[in-house]
């Protein structure tokens, strides 16, 4: 297990530094002088000029990257456009946002796609299973945009409950949870009905197993061996899906957070993007980035940890 | 034993009796109701693309400010814009605008894709290992946050996001290409073939294409809808087609701007865009029905 | 030694297949005793697993029993509910199923399925350390070596022969008054064959446990069984004792399948197989369903199905035995061969005897 553990770990970090020098370098990959395209449609000779003595964009390629990895390392990513504030500042304001918003918009994946599937797979074929399986159809067609626009359209603008706009403050938890509410929704809802379909799929298939049906000749209950058997065994694939749709969830913040106005790292590198605001979309994206990893590690060790067949195996390998 | 099996029989389906392996296959297709419906959506969206200007009651870009913001009337099926512009017309162009941005951008990553994969698969060695590498980093990021990035460097327009959204897809064909070349050297009867003097053009296309060719279908069925939403996200966000060209993404945005005063564009807009997507991806799962059953893992309850 | 304790009447099982109802077994009557080991043989495809399916209420959702009785220590199997199934499964009928290694959940050490089999029979009996104790005992008991650290494993650390051990133990330790073992030895080893069946020989004479054996391997049949039925295309075509239908196999099917039998006590050029091919369930033939491979068969054969005809202490299903079929060819003819099988058969089952 430690091996692959250490393994593991060192794929990761390559891969962040692969990241990071993509991320770096993308600039360069785009025929033209790589500060003209960076300040757009702002460029004029002052600028330029202040941009070549900060932003060393016309130095070797490989040295900008040592550069960028080497003070992102250190939670440097200079300063922004617009007023020279640290970058690494106006992230860390908005990262708590994004991360509540993308907690909760799992939580409710979990707690209302699960239970969906579960019903859909005890009666399979059944009108209930029929209708729910309509509903998570349609829902998968919402992507995050839509349903934010339809859900905005239903509550604030059309019913006049629930705030339209911000994200309230953690000093008031009642507040910041309404404003939470309508952007986790939106976030949910494509995941809900993927979820639901999969888990379905995949307990249907453990309940056609051969040691499902050992239990069954044993005279086990249907019940128990529904949730202690079926369910464990079809979690297992649905958790490595989690940790991409985590991932994915966290890609999809960007257009709840600009419908609702929240103040995540969505806005913040929509905002920066508008204002040709460089240093903040770099880092806005490498850090998006390497939440994704991250969310894709956890979810592989997690599936590895509930396998007994992976852990033990990993077990051994160490022997 | 099975793969060998699976692909000579693919070899006879595709090589004498295709066009009747064709036919039949699309009749499979049909027989299933998402298959069908599928169809008739991809279809549809075609002809309404092709014979956009000929359906059109409106000119997309005619505005008429009077008449902005109404709901559905007889003079406006769908309504009017901020401009007083016909929904129901900018919707219909729209189709267009989103086929033209995800089959050319789908076109561009098989091809791509294809060829990378395929070049990594056979040579191996080196070339293969910075492949991987480079496709992994690629597949690292969220498409959308990858799409947004390159946008900002390259300007929003709509050349620009067919480029990006293939970008953000070649790793997938990449790796199907990639994996199919190593699934086929596997095969023995190839490395007989070689000693037997078999050149590499004929090694690919007599065994490596039919091989490709069902996941292939399956993946560019799957990943059109995907292209479809991703365009539409980030023409919505202002970063892909700009307006006034009625992709449903600056569709979405107009009626975002002005939600408090009418809802039936992002309603409309809305519907289509879901009405496309289902459509699309219920095809593709009626493609991966008929032509690899062994994907679809189990329906319903009942066994053989 | 009281009576039956698992009978069969005239079952027919069938399964809705693109629409049509097809017959998987038809017709099947046997009884078993305390303590017997009944056996049942026939290629793949007779509907042997279909049968033991039926037994344990285990058919899939488009099979269903069409007609004839199950019965359990007297009870009615055939109109039960399911929880009174349930109820019944494992603690009056278990099954040993074919394939070990699938048979246990991956993903739960094989000491907690067990204690779930356990509590499904005796709820609130005892707490976990005595569950856990009485399955630790029953896995040394099939001889599982180091049982107490073995109950904590999971399946995938345990082989294929000590996995079929852990489901004859769970046999065991439930005590049900029937056992159904489909193929128990069919993936195994010669040696792991041998201790399957003495642990199944050992069910039998501890618990007076009825046995259904059911192999396509007529070495296990004839080492292991006290009576035998011999299926072909789902139904029975001959059954009796086993030592009697090894030395005088009566029905064409049942001759072609010894003399196909490879043994090593006579040398053979090549290896005899049945001309032919199992017809497809859907796809029946009438009258007979063994004439179109038979060698014997006449007009008679392709026109009527035979009915059960006792011959000697057999019951076999062919017009050549039945006195007023219309068939023509000479009992002797089929007679004088199966004796001269029985030539073979008794040199066969003489070293098996001996390998025991």
């Amino acid at each position: 297990m430690v091996v692959y553990l250490i393994r593991r770990l060192i794929m990761t970090v390559v891969v962040l530094i692969l990241l990071a020098s993509l991320v770096a370098s993308l600039v360069h990959f785009i025929p033209g002088n790589p500060i003209t395209i960076v300040l757009g449609p702002r460029a004029n000779p002052a600028l330029v000029a202040q941009a070549e003595r900060e932003m060393n964009l016309n130095r070797p390629i490989p040295v900008q990257i040592w550069l960028f990895l080497s003070n992102a390392v250190r939670g440097n990513f200079g300063s922004d456009f617009l007023n020279n504030a640290p970058v690494s500042q106006l992230i860390m304001a908005a990262l708590p946002y994004t991360v509540t918003l993308a907690i909760a918009a799992l939580l409710l994946v979990v707690l209302v796609g699960v239970p969906l599937s579960v019903y859909g797979a005890r009666r399979p074929d059944s009108w209930a299973d029929r209708a729910s399986a309509a509903v998570s159809i349609s829902l998968i067609t919402m992507p995050p945009y839509v349903a934010g626009l339809l859900l905005l359209i239903l509550f604030p603008v059309t019913l006049h409950i629930l705030p339209a706009i911000g994200a309230g403050s953690f000093s008031d938890p009642l507040g910041y949870l309404e404003h939470l509410i309508l952007p986790a929704i939106a976030l949910a809802v494509g995941w809900i009905g993927y979820i639901a379909r999969l888990l379905r799929a995949s307990m249907l298939e453990v309940l056609n197993t051969s040691y499902v049906r050992t239990a069954r000749s044993w005279g086990v209950k249907e019940r128990i061996i529904f949730y202690k058997y079926v369910l464990k065994n079809a979690v297992i694939p649905t958790i490595a899906i989690l940790g991409v749709g985590l991932g994915q969830l966290i890609g999809g913040a960007i257009f709840v957070e600009v419908i609702f106005a929240r103040p995540g790292l969505g806005t913040l590198v929509y905002d920066a993007i508008q204002q040709r605001n460089y240093p903040v979309v770099q880092a806005g994206v490498l850090i998006i980035g390497v939440m994704f990893v991250f969310a894709n590690l956890l979810a592989d060790l997690s599936y590895r940890f509930v396998d007994p067949r992976v852990r033990v195996e990993l077990g051994r390998l160490r022997r | 034993m099975s793969v060998a099996a699976s692909s000579v029989d693919r070899e006879a389906a595709v090589s004498p009796g295709r066009m009747q392996g064709v036919l039949s296959g699309l009749a499979a297709l049909v027989r299933r109701p998402n298959g069908a419906f599928g169809l008739s959506v991809a279809v549809g969206m075609v002809v309404i693309a092709i014979f956009a200007p000929q359906i059109a009651p409106y000119n997309p870009d005619a505005q008429n400010i009077p008449a902005a913001f109404q709901g559905p009337t007889t003079a406006h099926l769908l309504g009017t814009d901020y401009l007083g512009r016909d929904l129901l017309s900018r919707l219909i162009y729209g189709t267009r605008i989103e086929l033209s941005v995800a089959l050319p951008a789908v076109a561009i990553a098989v091809l791509c894709g294809l060829v990378l994969g395929l070049a990594a698969g056979y040579f191996g060695g080196l070339i293969d290992s910075v492949l991987v590498v480079i496709m992994d980093t690629v597949q690292a990021f969220p498409a959308v946050i990858l799409a947004l990035a390159l946008l900002f460097l390259l300007g929003p327009s709509l050349g620009n996001v067919r480029i990006v959204i293939a970008i953000a897809f070649v790793p997938n064909y990449a790796r199907v290409s990639r994996a199919s070349v190593y699934a086929t050297k596997q095969n023995l009867y190839i490395e007989s073939e070689r000693a037997l003097g078999a050149s590499h053009r004929r090694v690919v296309l007599v065994h490596l294409l039919p091989n490709i060719i069902a996941p292939l279908l399956i993946l560019i069925a799957m990943d059109t809808p995907s292209a479809i939403v991703t365009e539409a996200g980030l023409s919505f966000l202002g970063l892909g087609v700009q307006p006034p060209t009625p992709s449903w993404g600056v569709l979405l945005s107009d009626g975002f701007t002005n939600v408090y005063t009418s809802p039936w564009e992002i309603i409309f807009a809305s519907l289509a865009l879901m009405v496309a997507t289902l459509g699309l991806t219920m095809l593709g799962e009626a493609l991966r029905d008929v032509l690899d059953p062994r994907l679809a893992g189990s329906r319903g309850s009942e066994r053989s | 030694m009281s009576g039956t304790v698992l009978s069969v009447k005239d079952l027919t099982v069938t399964y809705r297949v693109a629409g049509r109802n097809v017959a998987a077994v038809d017709g099947v009557s046997f009884e078993v005793q305390p303590g017997e080991i009944l056996g049942i043989v026939g290629e793949s495809g007779c509907g042997k697993s279909t049968l033991s399916a039926a037994l344990l209420g285990l058919l899939p959702r488009n099979g269903a029993i069409a007609n004839g009785e199950i019965g359990l220590r007297g009870e009615g199997l055939v109109g039960a509910t399911a929880e009174r199934m349930r109820e019944l499964r494992g603690g009056q009928i278990a099954m040993v199923f074919q394939d070990p290694l699938t048979s246990l959940n991956p993903t739960f050490t094989i000491g907690s399925q067990l204690v779930d089999a356990l509590r499904a029979h005796r709820p609130g009996r005892g707490g976990r350390a005595e569950m856990r104790e009485k399955v630790i005992a029953a896995l040394s008991s099939v001889g599982i070596p180091a049982a107490r650290e073995r109950v904590d494993s999971y399946p995938h650390e345990l082989s294929g022969g000590q996995r079929q051990r852990v489901m004859i133990a769970t046999a065991l330790m439930l005590e049900p008054a029937v056992l159904v073992a489909d193929e128990p030895t069919s993936s195994l080893d010669v040696t792991l064959e041998a201790q399957i069946l003495h642990l199944l020989d050992r069910l039998r004479r501890e618990h007076d446990t009825a046995i259904v054996l059911i192999s396509h391997d007529l070495g296990v049949i004839a080492q292991s069984c006290d009576r035998v039925i011999v299926m072909y295309a789902g139904r029975q075509v001959e059954s009796g004792d086993v030592g009697e239908l090894f030395a005088q196999p009566r029905h064409p099917y049942t001759q072609a399948l010894l003399a196909a039998a490879p043994s090593l006590s006579r040398r053979r050029d090549r290896l005899l197989s049945i001309e032919g091919r199992v017809p497809s369930l859907s796809a029946l033939p009438g009258g007979c369903k063994f004439a179109p491979r038979c060698s014997y068969a006449e007009d008679v054969c392709h026109e009527r199905e035979p009915g059960l005809h006792a011959v000697g202490s057999q019951l076999v299903r062919c017009h050549a035995y039945a006195r007023d079929s219309g068939y023509r060819g000479t009992v002797t003819q089929l007679t004088s061969r199966a004796e001269a099988l029985a030539g073979q058969s008794d040199r066969r089952t003489e070293s098996s005897v001996e390998d025991k």
